[in-house]
């Protein structure tokens, strides 16, 4: 069915349309959000809050862009939140720890395996995927959206409200920095 | 250049290593999930609305006020009656401290 007139459905309340809009792009969300948090609960919940939004905040959707493009803006833009909410977690737990508090500081999560990658590169992915989570925001979504979720660099920068050569550029700094990152890591594993 | 003989090869190799990966799929089911959610916010959203109207604040405070008031002029009468008559004698009595001393004794015939 045609995006608008799923779209106008949804913004007069049916239902139908709207599990029909969650079947659709329930697979991008997910995936865009376990890119970015790389933990498959955080990623269902973001997933779930990110429809959410969408059935609430539907009304003031233009149609200026692409719905998908709307859709991975809110899924950016939720998943970033809660990766702050986690450092502040983190930081809060961290501070409580150093006061003698009885709190637990958040131990590291092990290495992240996303699902979809080939068998004989996930170890690779691995340490790629640690790496991007020292990138800035910017640059690690601008990476995640290209080489995750398989989006052209015209494609980001209409989520991201940027231009083209600005994507370019910060895809460019994020593989130089991932490099070094990734020379440490196996300089160290040496 | 490098001490490990392939690390560029390493690094290139690491850099391509979502060359053709899948679209990861949530859990089945996820449209159930989130109308249970829905509805469940839907509860509690109800709730948070009514409770974060001015309307409600406004009628807190003046259900406060008028219970302080009511009081404060409940208390007001009670001091105002006095203590009972029968009171005064009451703690003397209750504590024995109308006991004849030892001089009491003395002097008793």
């Amino acid at each position: 069915m045609d995006e608008r007139i799923l779209v106008d459905r949804l913004k007069q309340g049916d239902d139908a349309a709207f599990k029909i809009i969650v079947e659709t792009w329930q697979n991008m969300v997910f995936n865009t959000a376990l890119g970015i948090v790389q933990n498959a609960e955080d990623a269902e919940d973001i997933a779930q809050e990110v429809f959410v939004q969408v059935y609430q905040s539907v009304g003031s959707f233009k149609g200026d862009s692409k719905f998908s493009t709307w859709v991975y803006r809110i899924t950016v833009t939720k998943s970033l939140d809660h990766e702050r909410r986690k450092k502040r977690k983190k930081r809060f737990a961290f501070v409580k720890s150093i006061f003698g508090e009885e709190s637990q500081v958040v131990i590291h999560p092990p290495d992240f395996n996303h699902p979809g990658v080939v068998m004989d590169k996930k170890e690779d992915a691995a340490a790629l995927f640690q790496a991007i989570n020292f990138l800035p925001e910017n640059q690690r979504i601008a990476f995640t959206l290209h080489k995750v979720e398989g989006l052209s660099y015209q494609e980001v920068s209409e989520v991201m409200k940027t231009t083209i050569s600005s994507v370019e550029s910060l895809i460019h700094r994020a593989k130089n920095n991932l490099k070094k990152k990734l020379e440490d890591y196996y300089r160290t594993r040496k | 250049m490098n001490e490990i003989p392939d690390m560029e090869n390493k690094l290139e190799n690491a850099l391509n290593s979502f060359d053709g990966i899948q679209r990861a799929t949530p859990q089945p089911y996820f449209y159930t999930r989130l109308r249970a959610r829905m509805s469940k916010d839907r509860e509690w959203g109800g709730i948070i609305s009514v409770i974060s109207r001015p309307v409600f604040a406004v009628a807190v405070v003046c259900a406060v006020l008028l219970m302080n008031t009511w009081i404060f002029f409940r208390t007001d009468t009670a001091v105002n009656a006095g203590p009972p008559v029968a009171a005064t004698g009451d703690i003397p009595d209750e504590y024995n401290v109308a006991v004849n001393t030892f001089y009491n004794y003395d002097t008793t015939p």
